[in-house]
């Protein structure tokens, strides 16, 4: 059984690789094996994991990778994600990736797709569209027929059918991998200083390079690792991260977030591995099935539409009640369009909970870390000398 | 016909800013239209409120609904320069400096109360037509007013092309949603049941102004075009843009304007510009992006001074996309209610805009393209620098990039503009000389 | 004799030149553009037409053999000596502005001390001056306002000291001074100065004063020479207030691109890197400009950015360079 340090430096070393050599060992491992990328904020792996294929998230260059050919695409007034990626792309570090998914977060991811179709015009790409209209007989007809559509262009990839069971198998496969995430944020939420969220965040990335299966058990291999190895308790405050569903912040930041007193006891990071909040039935109608899922037992998030007035910001409220969270840190990329704009309402509602709130801003490439030590430190003090005890 | 407004010479006096009969009859249409938002509650109608992609006016119209547009609140805005003032109140209160300035610009004038641009009451809409059309801000835009103020809000999710076509399976989606979502909701709010003739009576009026509009647009392919089609042309696509498609006064709008045109165009005459007319057309110019607001006169004067005409624009199709052949259907208006949203400008994929931007340097026989880059628009801008690049190896005529905002006048440097625009002239001026240069000599060497 | 004058009216420096019929480029002029691009763009044309002069001094003197062997040393010297000359009629214009305003400068009891400090410094500067253009001397800059404010700067803080006088006031006299002083024009006494340093010139160089009229004679000849100027071109930020006609002005875009083109023929791309900002510039074959490409959001990276470093480092922004090239 692997130690706590050796998962982690495992993980340290898949984040770290921007050249996704786990996806060419994998891809070589066996013939014909194929992989494909995902944008940011959630697809359907279990379409890809059913053919065969390998489902590859992408992040965005991080503060290791140095843009130099991504900034030509872009205004300055653009987050850092997009150039991050053409940087990738263009480098070659994504040659290994057969296509790419472009799912719908926002407008400038949306015009990448397009982008990316004139830039590596041999590549599979798909803009995938999510509803926006969660009535089961309209947006869930509407995403059947997506979800169909990237069934038989992903089968034609494969090179053979996607069959219903295959598909029912997958989705088995990724309800165990989201069972094992919930598991590593209950343990955290509960016992945060044996699961530090910079481990934490290494191991939801490793689950974008790595095969299901093999993350899952990586997730519950740390689990059994840190709890019987004692950690010291800190007088932190808890808090709950929010806005960095995208364009990620450097681990450094999230690092400094830590040491600055604060424990993190939720976060929106990698949010397509918890995106469908329980198990998605392994019987009967895959597609039906997972459309229902994303329809009615999904997060919320900046990028999907909140039919119902009174339910702005309530997962968000709910998520803070179930963590004992004490506060909420949001933590935004800059220019980023859905995190910014959706941060007056949920500002708003957490005010009227009476729920102490800070906000700031990042890039993926942020290099200055005493502000935000600073920052998240004095709002832990303030939680804790301030808030009823 | 024009009828220039006579004034005295004067030194003392700006000079009289010239407006044709068209030019006049639309800010009489939205002057009413501001009007009818102010009192429509007293004469017991509700008020709603859309976006200008994917602008269901037919449709809100079978409801008796005033029918307020908040981007064209925010232009307004603009245009009696307002909207700074708006843009830092929204910010105090807790707006980003990042996002959108129409939704702040927006944002702020309602903090101040129920007054509209003109200073008449515009009282808070009663239903949200939120038509998800080629822009994710729409979304949070009425989130964010729901939030703040109540109000019915009803969501219209228009799919992106993003394979550059409609799919059946789109065109299902959004006419489903009409069907099932949005009509019922506008029947309960208005309290008026959903009669699919009097759309159909309404769509054969769009019909006739669209084709009016497409003529004039058409006209600018002339040598020397007729019109501008993109400062001019904001006047133009007001009627129909807004709050007036559909409507008797919009057909007649367009049909004084073609006419007006017509008239241009046999006289070979040039645009109307604020000065007077343009008499000598130098340069001919596709411009994508929308136009700055905040500045608007002042930067048509940096075109028209040099003698550029705009000649094609994509941001003339944010609204609607006529010039290819759509037109509003009264046979299957919901159909076309549905592949009108899915076909504006801003719901085309990266592709799609491009080959627009070709076709318009072509047919229109301009000299390059100019891109107006806006820090608020993600949805125009993300992707303009590829854009240029793939225009300019396409085609071979030249691009030039400037950057500004919609309503922010803090994102507006005029000497930065005019520095990019004078220098974008003259190299359209030189390779030309060159041309011509090269020209001569080649057919005159013989060995 | 017909020549060509092109004006580059920039945010920091103003540059002209003087072409010929061939197209010889015959002197170049350069000027801190100030806060007046009138006076910035006739002086930087000036300096053009006097480095023209020089040029032409040059071809006079080589032609007549006058100065076998001694014509670089002569000319060198003379330009250091006309520099001079210059520097002593702009210096006497602002020691009389500085004794004006410290009249009106409300310095109340002060004032008289403060007269009295000024008179040391100008009587310290005047002695020293010469020095300044001496042959090997050093500086930062051949701006007169640079020149004799880092002079002043020095100079008037030893005698506020000893003097007992506020160093501020003595400051504050300076900087009212300068602005007046800078934005004049000394265009009428540039023969009156070419002659005075020729005096000096030959005075310095004892082998010269034999041939003091053949000396003499080219360059009277050159200095009686009307250089017409046939047309002028001007480009650059500030040529909107340059005094002539649309026609006469481009932007700086066009005219980097085809002056990059005349200099070297095969030049595909020019790069500025300008005051505040920095443009791409793509050429074809033929000089004409396919594309271009602006910074100026940002001046990180640009001349005035430059500037302050040079600054900080206590160097002249024109050693920056060489002192890069050492790099290992």
């Amino acid at each position: 059984m692997s130690t706590v340090a050796q998962i982690v430096e495992r993980c340290q070393a898949l984040y770290d690789d921007l050249n996704f050599n786990a996806v060419k060992q994998w891809k070589a491992a066996a013939a014909g094996r194929k992989a494909i990328g995902y944008l940011p904020i959630y697809v359907p792996r279990e379409i890809l994991h059913a053919a065969g294929i390998l489902p590859v998230g992408i992040f965005g260059g991080g503060d290791q990778l140095e843009v130099i050919q991504g900034d030509a695409y872009y205004q300055s007034y653009i987050c850092r994600i997009p150039r991050s990626t053409i940087e990738l792309g263009l480098s070659g570090r994504l040659d290994c990736l057969d296509g790419m998914l472009f799912p719908s977060i926002c407008d400038v991811i949306r015009n990448l797709s397009g982008m990316w179709q004139i830039l590596f015009k041999d590549k599979y790409v798909r803009y995938f569209d999510v509803p926006q209209n969660f009535e089961n007989v309209i947006g869930g007809e509407f995403y059947v027929r997506e979800l169909q559509a990237l069934r038989d262009d992903i089968a034609g990839i494969a090179g053979k059918p996607i069959g219903d069971d295959a598909l029912r198998l997958s989705i088995a496969v990724y309800n165990d991998n989201r069972r094992a995430m919930r598991e590593l944020y209950d343990y955290r939420a509960h016992k945060p200083w044996q699961a530090p969220t910079s481990e934490v965040y290494l191991l939801a990335r490793a689950g974008m390079v790595l095969p299901p299966e093999e993350h899952t058990r990586l997730i519950r291999d740390y689990l059994a690792a840190t709890d019987v190895a004692p950690r010291p308790q800190r007088d932190n405050a808890r808090i709950a991260l929010t806005g960095a569903f995208c364009e990620q912040p450097p681990l450094a930041l999230i690092k400094s977030i830590e040491m600055a007193g604060c424990y993190i006891v939720d976060d929106d990071f990698m949010l397509v591995l918890r995106w469908i909040v329980d198990d998605v039935p392994e019987t009967g109608d895959p597609l039906h099935n997972l459309s229902q899922a994303f329809l009615h037992r999904s997060v919320s998030t900046a990028s999907k539409y909140e039919a119902r007035r009174e339910e702005k910001g309530q997962y968000l409220l709910r998520q803070v009640k179930r963590t004992a969270a004490e506060g909420v840190i949001f933590a935004a990329p800059s220019f980023c369009d859905p995190a910014l704009l959706d941060r007056p309402m949920l500002l708003d509602v957490l005010a009227q909970h009476k729920i102490p709130v800070t906000a700031f801003k990042y890039a993926e490439n942020t290099g200055q870390m005493a502000p935000i030590r600073e920052q998240a430190g004095t709002f832990a003090d303030a939680i804790k000398l301030w808030s009823a005890a | 016909m024009s009828t220039p407004i006579a004034m005295p010479q004067s030194s003392k006096t700006a000079a009289p800013v010239q407006k044709e009969d068209a030019m006049l009859l639309q800010k009489s249409l939205i002057n009413s239209n501001y009007h009818d938002l102010a009192t429509a509650h007293e004469h017991g109608r509700k008020i709603s409120a859309t976006f200008v992609p994917g602008n269901l006016n037919e449709l809100l119209m079978c409801f008796d609904f005033a029918r307020s547009l908040p981007e064209t609140n925010a232009l307004q805005n603009a245009l009696r320069k307002r909207s700074g003032k708006l843009i830092m109140d929204a910010e105090r209160d807790g707006h980003s400096e990042d996002v959108c300035t129409y939704v702040k610009a927006d944002l702020g004038m309602m903090l101040g109360g129920e007054i509209g641009p003109t200073g008449e009451p515009l009282p808070r809409p009663d239903v949200l037509l939120l038509s998800y059309t080629g822009c994710f801000t729409f979304m949070k835009w009425f989130e964010l007013i729901r939030q703040k103020y109540g109000g019915e809000t009803v969501m219209l999710h228009v799919p992106y092309q993003g394979d550059g076509k409609i799919s059946p399976s789109m065109r299902e989606y959004v006419v489903k949603q009409i069907k099932e979502t949005v009509i019922p909701t506008l029947e309960r709010v208005s309290g008026v049941k959903f009669d699919i003739d009097r759309l159909r009576e309404y769509m054969k009026e769009s019909r006739k102004a669209e084709e009016d509009l497409v003529w004039v647009l058409h006209s600018a392919k002339n040598r020397p075009s007729p019109i501008d089609g993109y400062f001019g042309g904001v006047y133009y696509l007001g009627p129909i843009f807004t709050a007036f498609r559909g409507m008797p006064e919009a057909s007649e709008y367009y049909r004084v304007l073609r006419a007006e045109i017509e008239q241009r165009l046999a006289q070979k005459k040039g645009p109307m510009t604020p000065e007077g007319e343009l008499t000598e057309e130098r340069y001919r110019l596709v411009v994508e992006g929308p136009p700055n607001w905040t500045h608007f006169r002042d930067f048509w004067k940096m075109f028209y001074d040099e003698g550029a005409v705009v000649v094609a624009s994509t941001y003339a199709k944010v609204g609607g996309v006529y010039d290819f052949g759509f037109r509003h259907d009264p046979e299957h208006p919901i159909e076309s209610l549905a592949e009108y949203c899915l076909g504006c400008y801003t719901n085309l994929n990266f592709s799609q805009r491009i080959d627009m931007i070709c076709r318009y340097l072509d047919e229109y026989q301009a000299d390059g393209l100019l891109i107006n880059s806006i820090k608020s628009c993600n949805s125009f801008s993300a992707g303009q620098l590829l854009i240029l690049r793939e225009v300019e190896k396409r085609t071979g005529k030249p691009a030039a990039f400037i950057e500004s905002d919609l309503v922010d006048p803090r994102y507006f440097s005029a000497a930065n503009i005019r520095n990019r625009l004078e220098s974008y002239f003259q190299m359209i001026k030189q390779k030309r000389a060159a041309a011509v240069q090269s020209a001569v000599h080649g057919g005159a060497s013989i060995h | 004799m017909r020549c060509f004058i092109g004006i580059d009216l920039g945010s920091t420096t103003t540059k002209a030149v003087v072409i010929d019929e061939q197209r010889n480029v015959l002197g170049r002029g350069i000027t801190n553009s100030r806060s007046n691009y009138d006076t910035a763009a006739t002086i930087a044309k000036q300096e053009a037409l006097v480095n023209t002069r020089f040029y032409l001094f040059r071809q006079a003197l080589s032609g007549s053999g006058a100065l076998n062997g001694l014509l670089e040393d002569f000319l060198a010297q003379l330009e250091r000596d006309f520099r001079l000359e210059q520097f002593l009629e702009q210096f006497a214009d602002l020691e009389a502005t500085c004794r004006r305003n410290v009249e009106s400068a409300h310095f109340g009891d002060a004032a008289l001390g403060v007269g009295g400090a000024l008179e040391e410094v100008f009587k310290r500067l005047r002695t020293e001056a010469p020095a300044l253009f001496a042959p090997d001397a050093k500086r930062k800059s051949d701006f007169f306002r640079d020149i004799a404010g880092s002079r002043y700067l020095a100079v008037g803080e030893q005698v506020a000291k000893e003097c007992g006088v506020r160093y501020d006031m003595l400051l504050n006299v300076f900087d009212r001074s300068i602005i007046e002083v800078e934005n004049r024009v000394y265009d009428e006494s540039i023969s009156r100065n070419l002659l005075a340093a020729l005096d000096r010139t030959i005075r310095a160089i004892p082998d010269t004063l034999a041939r003091g009229d053949a000396i003499r004679a080219p360059i009277k000849g050159v200095l009686d020479t009307v250089l017409d100027e046939a047309y002028v071109v001007g480009t650059g930020y500030g040529r909107a207030r340059l005094p002539f006609s649309k026609e006469h002005i481009r932007s700086e875009i066009l005219c980097h691109g085809l002056g990059a083109h005349v200099m070297h023929p095969a030049t595909a791309t020019v790069l500025d890197i300008g005051g505040q900002d920095t443009k791409a510039i793509q050429v074809d074959r033929d000089g004409i400009v396919e594309s271009f490409q602006m910074n100026d959001r940002c001046a990180a990276g640009c001349g005035r950015y430059l500037g302050y470093i040079a600054d900080e480092m206590n160097m002249g922004l024109h050693e920056l360079g060489p002192l890069a090239m050492k790099w290992r």
